[in-house]
């Protein structure tokens, strides 16, 4: 068995690698999914809160958690082609006619 | 835990009557236009029963116009169901709780997205007569026949969308457990996604959708996150259960207080507070008017019911100052700074009124920190609390309002320059005055309702700074600096108020006194025009007079309600 | 008293009746059928105008029935006449609607109840009268809002509202340049009074909630209980602070050196019934204001800055007096001449004196009388003349005589002569000016008397001297053709205010006991304590 702190030491680790590639990078598919790895990590914190509160909610919020992670990339994905469409671009820097 | 089935009796359903509509009604969005003619044979006879789906519709199903019947009837009988059962009270299953503050914001969220749907009809509108174009037609013609074509195709998707995102804030209104609140948060947030990325006219849609998902994404899953920590910290996220773990905690458990910090940084961006509202006025301007009218109001309500759980259930200690206080003063401060100055340089309307929507969240968050000065005593903090409550009711008028008009001239393919709005005094007298009266109410010019919200919230503020400062100084210097640092904020609200008039009276100002392009009056629309000079005038009857006092008593129960519980 | 009131509250139906008639009026034409708007829009000039005359015929019963024998000076601070039961607006916060009459309000509620109408009379034949007539009701409506008002918030209201109709009058009846003018005449005046509103706020939140009233906030707006409370404003400096922030919203308004330049643009701009009501009414807000909630709530504030309210007095009476010889548009001679009236109440009310206070009253009075016909006489020359310079005309008295003659009666009396209304006002502010601070007494009497002479020498002149006895010298703008004189309406209009000059002017006790009753009642309760409690002598 391992133990709830080594899960949720993962789960730091991959919540700064998400965030700060969500900071840096500029292509909006990488952001994506630096969003989907944030998102993840907070999974392992249920999951690894779950197991050591031996508390069922723990994984229920887990499995929805996980669902709204495949909402939000479905609807990402599709706000990203219509960008696409108009600028021919998805990179957060290039797009840029709406300052002003 | 009582089963799922076991609840649903009748009482239980007329406490979640409105959700209950609008669940009906998106069922009834995706079925409705799909009813048709088509028949089935029973097996082995000959008899054809009608099926109903499929086949050739029928002319009423067929209608483009009836996605916008369906959702602007569900979302009033939503408002008007609301307002029945207004003081109902009860739980539904152990994640909700129906009380008088949960209805008064499933009023707010309706309301507001009642109106957008009204102003879809002028911005986004079903041409029930559009043909496919004839090979003769010129390409001017042909393109305008294409684009009713895809308008009409459009409207079960914007009308389902509107009404998810009333579900989803209307739920998230009553949760009681920090993850539901949370699942229904992303539910009208995912919504209201796609309904900024919606405006596909020109390219800005796209861009205004890519940044508003990509900022709330983030900031949502940073707030999972923080959630996921308390979880770690307390074992459950009900919000009660918290709230006693932390006035248990000794000291400050670092889990705990990053979670919370995390999550206020998700219900920031629900507000725009600084610095997460970068995306909020690009957001803005994208949309289409009706689309940014609701997140400046419903939207906006949604993120402080979300910050009123978050901070004066949860985390608001018995005594003494909440860990929260300065650092939500501070970016209060900053917020409605940085969105009066933005505001002034801005050279589009849309995006004047979303600066000086992030200005008005700076309002609301002062007020709110100023509950967790240690000062406040329980009245003190609920007069708070009605007061920010109050204001995002009369939000939804004046706000939403204004974003009406400016539907009506993005109707016509314009509103993105401050030159479209000239002249409007003599194109349109009775829509620049019902401007000039959301402006002034913005402003916070009494007796508007805007005057009277701001009022009460300067009041609290004082209130709770009241008593300090030394009465015998004997110049007003040596007064200020002994009083309580809680009074500045009520100081900076005075102040960017007064710095905020320049740019409200601007748009008064280009209304009445420069000449317009076009002496064409507006369109007549005249379900929205009726909703905008309703919108006036309630603006007004909100800020004086017997109505206003009785949302005021309103509200103040609500509030009691949610204080008591 | 109850019993033989005709109307249970008076001041209420004066006020809220324009208001609403004149929102009917403008709004029942858009929302009925066309025919019976048609019908509508012919009547509602003359419905006007009765709505205006029976509200100053209510004035004057009241005036002639009750107030003529009330003995002003037992109205002490704080007491007013014709209260009504005040009526709940906004509970939660402290709002009533609660009106009353003292001294300082009434003759400014008759004068504009009578000007109403004569400035309906004036321009009777007004363009677009179905908007025209019903907008100087609200107008009406508005500002006897402002002097009947008792509950600051109310006040405040209707002290902005008066803005909305004199901004459309300008801007919709206006000269030429109006657009400008609206502009600056809304930017000024609004900006001022959000200084002024801050103020009230700052009194707001330092009143302790009575009962019934604040429930939710625990703070009201009720003026009379304000001006009950001990030490409203505990700490000095706040109390200076707000005082100031006050004046900027009423010196603003009346206006006073430096914040005045938005007075002759808007009067110039504005049409002859606008700049009647601006000149006779609207400026004098500002002084009823600063009586009623400055020197009132605060008199030790007021006391401390006696030497600016001299200082600014005395500016803007030289100032405007030397920048008005120097103008050849006679809309703008007005406006700079009553820049330096408005110095004189200033003057009047910094002498601490019965006397002088007194004459600061009857001063706003008699302007209210005398300016409004000065601004007929310019707007008849407009219409008649078609120009308003009339530095260059000579000898109009020859074509023009009705117009010559109220102009010249108009000038008499605005310069203060004898037997008219501006001359007790004048001489009463002088007296009590003198007999405060001695020989500063020569600065405006000088003023006055130099003005004086100068004008009634290039008024005699525009108006007889002339070379030419057949023609006299008119302006390009007639193209040669002879101008004709008064229509039947202007110069009713203007008999009746030329013959107010002359009544008030020979009999000027109608008011004057009144107002120097209640000014002594004022000083004595008012006044006095804080004098010695500052060791306050001139």
């Amino acid at each position: 068995m391992i133990e709830a702190s080594w899960i949720v030491g993962l789960g730091v680790i991959l919540f700064s690698i998400g965030l700060l590639g969500a900071f840096t990078r500029k292509n909006a598919i990488v952001v994506l999914m630096c969003i989907e790895v944030m998102l993840n990590a907070a999974n392992l914190n249920f999951v690894a809160g779950a197991s050591h509160y031996s508390d069922v909610d723990g994984w229920v919020f887990t499995a929805i958690a996980i669902a709204i992670a495949a909402a939000e990339v479905a609807i990402g994905l599709a706000i990203l082609l219509s960008l696409y469409s108009t600028q021919e671009t998805i990179s957060l820097d290039e797009a840029n006619i709406l300052r002003n | 835990m009582s089963s799922i089935i076991s609840d649903m009796d009748p009482a239980t359903a007329q406490l979640i009557l409105p959700e209950l509509l609008m669940l009906g009604g998106i069922i009834a969005m995706i079925l409705v236009p799909n009813f048709g003619d088509a028949t089935m044979r029973i097996p082995l006879t000959k008899i054809r029963i009608p099926f109903l789906i499929g086949g050739t519709r029928f002319a009423t199903t067929n209608n483009p116009k009836l996605p916008n019947q369906i959702a602007t009837t569900t979302l009033a009988l939503a408002f008007m169901t609301s307002l029945l059962f207004l003081s109902e009270e009860g739980d539904v299953g152990n994640l909700l709780h129906v009380d008088e503050f949960s209805r008064m914001f499933a009023l707010v969220f309706s309301a507001a997205l009642l109106l957008a749907s009204l102003a879809t009809t002028v911005r986004l509108p079903a041409r029930p007569k559009a043909s496919a174009p004839l090979d003769t037609d010129s390409t001017v013609i042909s393109d305008a026949k294409v684009n009713a074509l895809i308008d009409n195709r459009r409207q079960v998707d914007f009308h389902i969308l509107l009404l998810t995102t009333g579900l989803g804030m209307s739920l998230m209104a009553m949760a009681t457990n920090l993850f539901m609140l949370f699942v229904c948060l992303e539910l009208a947030s995912l919504s209201s996604y796609i309904l900024v990325a919606f405006h596909k006219e020109n390219d800005v849609g796209g861009e205004a959708g890519t940044k508003y998902f990509i900022v709330g994404s983030v900031v949502s899953a940073i707030g999972i996150y923080g959630m996921s920590l308390l979880y770690l910290w307390n074992g459950n996220l009900d919000m009660t259960d918290l709230a006693a773990s932390w006035d248990a905690m000794e000291g400050m458990d670092p889990l705990a207080t990053i979670g919370v910090g995390l999550m206020l940084v998700a219900f920031g961006f629900k507000v725009g507070a600084a610095p997460f509202h970068l995306a909020v006025p690009d957001a803005y301007a994208g949309a289409s008017s009706p689309v940014a009218g609701v997140l400046a109001t419903a939207s906006k309500a949604m993120g402080f019911v979300a910050l009123i759980r978050l901070l004066l259930v949860v985390t608001m200690p018995s005594e003494g100052q909440a860990f929260w206080f300065l650092a939500l003063s501070i970016i209060a401060v900053v917020t409605m700074t940085w969105g009066n100055l933005a505001a002034l340089t801005s050279d589009n309307p849309k995006r004047v009124l979303a600066y000086s929507s992030v200005a008005h969240a700076g309002y609301m968050l002062a007020a709110l920190a100023a509950t967790g000065s240690g000062l406040a005593d329980s009245d003190t903090s609920a007069l708070i609390v009605t007061a920010v409550v109050f204001h995002l009711v009369v939000l939804v008028l004046f706000k939403l309002g204004a974003f009406l008009i400016l539907s009506m001239l993005e109707a016509e393919g314009r509103g993105h320059r401050m030159e479209d709005l000239h002249g409007m005094g003599r194109r349109d007298p009775v829509i620049a005055a019902s401007m000039f009266v959301f402006m002034l109410s913005l402003a916070g010019v009494p007796p508007l309702s805007g005057f009277l919200s701001k009022l009460l919230m300067i009041n609290g503020i004082v209130n709770v700074s009241a008593g300090s400062g030394s009465a015998s100084a004997s110049t007003a210097l040596s007064w200020a600096q002994g009083v309580d640092p809680v009074f500045w904020l009520a100081a900076a609200i005075v102040l960017n108020s007064a710095l905020s008039l320049f740019y409200y009276l601007r748009i008064v100002l280009v209304m009445f006194f420069e000449s317009p392009a076009t002496e064409k009056p507006l369109k007549r629309a005249p379900s929205l025009r009726m909703a905008i000079i309703a919108c006036a005038v309630l603006t007004l009857l909100f800020g004086i007079g017997p109505l206003s006092n009785s949302l005021l008593d309103m509200v103040g129960s609500a509030v009691d309600s949610f204080m008591g519980s | 008293m109850g019993g033989e009131r005709l109307i249970d509250d008076p001041l209420s139906v004066i006020t809220l009746v324009p208001l609403a008639m004149g929102l009917i009026l403008m709004i029942l034409p858009r929302v009925l059928p066309n025919s019976s708007a048609e019908r509508l829009i012919q009547v509602s000039r003359n419905i006007s105008m009765g709505v205006a005359l029976a509200i100053a015929t209510i004035t004057t019963m009241l005036f002639l029935g009750q107030l003529g024998s009330i003995d002003w000076t037992n109205i002490t601070q704080g007491g007013y006449v014709l209260q009504n039961e005040a009526v709940d607006l906004i509970p939660a916060i402290g709002v009533t609607w609660k009106v009353g009459a003292d001294a300082l309000s009434f003759p400014m509620i008759w004068l504009t109840a009578i000007l109403i109408p004569i400035s309906m009379l004036v321009e009777w034949d007004a363009k677009r009268a179905h908007l025209f007539f019903p907008l100087l009701l609200i107008m009406e409506g508005a500002l006897l809002g402002v002097f009947v008002a008792l509950d600051l918030f109310v006040f405040y209201v209707f002290w902005e509202l008066t803005l909305i109709p004199m901004f459309l009058l300008i801007l919709l009846w206006g000269g030429e340049d109006r657009r400008y003018a609206a502009m600056k005449f809304f930017i000024y005046t609004f900006t001022a009074s959000v200084f002024m509103l801050i103020g009230i706020l700052v009194m707001y939140f330092h009143t302790e909630a009575i009962a019934g009233l604040g429930s939710l906030s625990g703070h009201h707006f009720d003026l009379i209980a304000m001006t009950a409370q001990e030490n409203l404003i505990p700490n000095e400096g706040l109390r200076h602070f707000v005082w100031l922030l006050l004046l900027i919203g009423f010196a603003t308004k009346m206006p006073s050196v430096p914040v005045h330049t938005w007075l002759p643009d808007a009067h110039v701009q504005a049409p002859t019934a606008g700049s009647m009501l601006l000149a006779g009414v609207m400026l004098k807000m500002g002084a009823y204001g600063f009586l009623r909630i400055s020197v009132t709530v605060f008199p030790e504030s007021t006391i401390e800055f006696v030497p600016l309210l001299i200082f600014l007095g005395m500016v803007s009476l030289v100032y405007g007096a030397w920048v008005c010889m120097g103008q050849t548009n006679l809309k703008r001679m007005v406006a700079y001449s009553s820049v330096s009236h408005m110095g004189l109440i200033f003057l009047g009310i910094a002498t601490m004196q019965p006397l002088g206070i007194a004459g600061a009253l009857f001063m706003m009075f008699a302007h209210g009388i005398i300016s409004p016909l000065l601004f007929a006489v310019a707007g008849a020359f407009k219409h008649h003349y078609h120009t308003l310079e009339i530095g260059s005309m000579r000898g109009i008295a020859h074509h023009s005589p009705w117009l010559a003659a109220h102009m010249m009666l108009g000038w008499m009396a605005s310069l203060g002569l004898p037997l008219l209304a501006g001359f007790v006002a004048e001489i009463a502010i002088l007296i009590a000016f003198w007999m405060t601070y001695g020989w500063l007494v020569l600065l405006p009497a000088l003023t006055l008397i130099v003005t004086a002479a100068y004008y009634l020498n290039s008024m005699q002149r525009t108006i007889f001297e002339s070379n030419d006895s057949e023609h006299g010298i008119l302006p390009d703008t007639l193209h040669g053709e002879d101008p004709s004189d008064l229509t039947w309406h202007e110069n009713a209009g203007m008999l009746t205010l030329a013959a107010m000059t002359v009544l008030f002017g020979i009999m000027p006790f109608i008011f004057w006991d009144m107002m120097s009753d209640w000014s002594s009642g004022f000083v004595i309760d008012t006044m006095i304590e804080a004098m010695q409690a500052q060791e306050w002598s001139p």
